[in-house]
């Protein structure tokens, strides 16, 4: 008897992008960008740089529905941007198209050096980080078809998630104007570009004309409260002051990284990851004496899953304690 | 959980499903325009002590870690799945009256509407047909130029997100203050008229009623917190009433205590409810657990339980009755 196949249901799920992602990631790198062939080549090297950078926030969201090495359906990426490329780039006023091209331009030749962690922290503790999104696309981009709107709501939650907890400024982000309507939903104003944008040397970098958006603190404070940028603005400090390290292994474990994965990634043995996690526990209970209720303080190591539960519960909303802050005067 | 005394001033918001434990304070947090008389006010809390645990209610709690226990409820959201027979009566996909949640509870309160069943609700979210009615949402601070009350709006759309997210709805429905107009409209509600000539709002503030529909939203731009609800695909899991429960609390930390008292099981019961729900996975989806998959010897058992909670956060259509 013939059976009829159905489609699989689609399992899509968002979590931060992997050294192991970089060849499938590279498809989804979007044709307006403009980048040539050189540059495109250069780009998984420099990936495998990018991916433990502080200041690079890069998201995938994956069907796993789907056979293994097809399953990435699409890719985010946003970079803190220090406030003198910012300003040579002409971000807070209106810029010369192709951001993204002469953003990794700028990573390959040098000229631009991601920001480290304690330059994101001190910027971040006064209020003045810039995030600039640089690109993302989907493998899909039919508009009208309901795997690619999934797509789409599930790439408002990666980028919710990734940007939230930051005390920005600014957001900026260039895109195609097929993604307008998108993009004004999540809560970005349309800019100009600088005249004569899609001119001569100013051409659009992939041929498509492009657009160009950007929302600050302040105009985020006046806006409604519900758009996807208005969240992401919204910060309070953090409490907790975490060091990078137990701040890196919150955030990949809310996305359910194995141990065998997350040691690696950190850089640590079993024992090292077992005591990044009681680093963290005496730190919060240090800062919150309450929180883990009563017999918190029992160290006995049958409470540690439950501890883990509960510290994963917690900053999964407050993601303030995951992001670098230094405050000192 | 209590705090330190150096730090109070930092409000520490998190939203998470209200328990019994909550109801006195939750009390506080029915909005005046309700316009509840003395008489029903009085006989809410034990109307909520029936209702907290049916499924049909869908209620996000606001709470402040940083303030003393008993002041931290902040904000408070109400939904509930509605039957279609309900619907009409009330005229929800037409002009209704104003005071929709007052009448919601007064059916409730004299018992001539029940919460629809587990079941019942499965057969209507995999038929497309759920209708999913806000009774209220107010929070303790309300000043809109107030940083905190901006905070709470912001938390109390995760927690909208987070309740109604995974249905596969007909319909949303909430009706709200006039006030409130572009906080509704920019989460992606459409204001519909009341019935012409109807009885004036309860509480005597000016209401607005709202609506929007699965075809409506489906037609419009992803990006908007309403709109992004309806997104919807059908589960894979099939998990039972209770596993779906345990699941849910347990997005939101209950410890294992609460969870047993909630789901009135013993610690043993508790366990087999986890050990079901992974043989369940591991049925549908063999290649869930990856290497811990088939190892039953107990020491995975908080890995497999972090890995199905990563997932279904996610994928909340698994968390939802499905007939």
């Amino acid at each position: 008897m013939n059976r009829v196949l159905r489609p699989p249901i689609p399992r899509l799920r968002h979590r931060p992008s992997l050294r192991e992602d970089i060849a499938e990631c590279m498809p989804l790198l979007p044709a307006w960008a403009g980048l040539d062939a050189a540059t495109r080549a250069a780009l998984p090297t420099l990936w495998e740089r990018l991916c433990d950078e502080p200041s690079v926030l890069s998201s995938v969201t994956e069907d796993l529905a789907r056979p293994v090495g097809e399953r990435l359906q699409s890719w985010g990426v946003a970079m803190i941007v220090p406030a003198a490329q910012a300003e040579a780039w002409g971000l807070d006023g209106e810029p010369r198209p192709g951001l993204v091209k002469r953003a990794y331009a700028a990573l390959l030749d040098g000229s631009w050096r991601p920001m480290a962690e304690r330059e994101i922290a001190r910027d971040n503790a006064r209020g003045e980080l810039r995030m600039l999104s640089m690109h993302y696309d989907m493998r899909e981009r039919d508009l009208a078809s309901p795997y690619v709107q999934s797509l789409l709501v599930m790439g408002v939650e990666s980028y919710r998630a990734g940007l939230s907890g930051y005390n920005l400024r600014a957001m900026y982000f260039e895109n195609h104007p097929g993604a307008e309507p998108w993009m004004l939903n999540t809560g970005y104003l349309r800019r100009p570009h600088a005249p004569g944008a899609g001119e001569g040397e100013d051409g659009w970098p992939g041929g498509e004309p492009l657009l160009y958006f950007r929302l600050t603190r302040e105009e985020s404070r006046h806006s409604a409260a519900t758009s996807t940028l208005r969240q992401i603005f919204d910060h309070h400090p953090p409490l907790f002051r975490l060091s990078p390290t137990q701040r890196r292994l919150l955030w990949l474990s809310l996305f359910d990284d194995h141990d065998e994965t997350l040691m690696p990634r950190l850089q640590v043995s079993i024992h090292g990851l077992k005591k990044l996690w009681r680093g963290i526990y005496e730190r919060i209970e240090d800062q919150m004496p309450g929180f883990f209720g009563e017999g918190g303080g029992a160290d006995d190591g049958k409470r540690g899953p439950e501890k883990r539960r509960q510290v994963l519960a917690y900053v999964r909303q407050r993601l303030e304690e995951l992001r670098p802050w230094d405050d000192a005067r | 959980m209590s705090l330190g005394p150096a730090r109070t001033l930092l409000p520490r918001l998190r939203h998470r499903p209200p328990g019994r434990d909550d109801i006195p304070e939750l009390m506080s947090l029915l909005p005046a325009w309700l316009g509840l008389d003395p008489v029903a006010r009085q006989a809410l809390p034990a109307l909520w002590e029936r209702l907290v645990d049916e499924p049909a209610l869908i209620a996000g709690l606001t709470e402040d870690l940083s303030r003393p226990a008993g002041e931290r409820a902040q904000a408070l959201g109400v939904g509930m799945v509605l039957p279609q027979a309900l619907v009409r009566e009330l005229r929800l996909d037409a002009e209704p009256e104003p005071g929709i949640a007052r009448r919601l509870y007064a059916g409730l309160l004299s018992g001539r509407w029940q919460p629809l069943g587990d079941k019942d609700i499965g057969r209507a979210n995999a038929r497309g047909e759920l209708h999913l009615l806000t009774l209220h949402f107010d929070m303790r601070v309300r000043g809109l130029d107030d940083p905190m009350a901006r905070s709470l709006m912001i938390m109390g759309a995760e927690t909208f997100r987070a309740g109604f997210s995974g249905y596969r709805s007909q319909a949303m429905y909430f009706e709200n203050t006039v006030a409130s107009a572009g906080w509704m409209q920019m989460n992606g509600f459409l204001r519909r008229p009341y019935q012409p000539g109807g009885q004036q709002a309860p509480g005597g503030e000016p209401l607005a009623f709202y609506r929007l529909t699965r075809a409506e939203a489906l037609g419009a731009a992803p990006g908007s917190t309403v709109r992004d609800i309806f997104d919807h695909h059908a589960p894979l899991f099939g998990f039972s009433a209770t596993q779906r429960q345990l699941l849910w609390l347990s997005l939101f930390d209950a410890p294992d205590e609460l969870l047993m008292q909630r789901l009135d099981v013993s610690v043993h019961g508790l366990k087999k409810l986890w050990r079901g729900l992974y043989e369940r996975i591991e049925d549908a989806a063999p290649e869930f657990f990856g290497d811990a998959a088939g190892d039953n010897e107990g020491r995975r058992g908080p890995e497999k339980r972090r890995q199905v909670l990563a997932y279904v956060r996610q994928r909340p259509e698994e968390l939802r009755p499905w007939a």
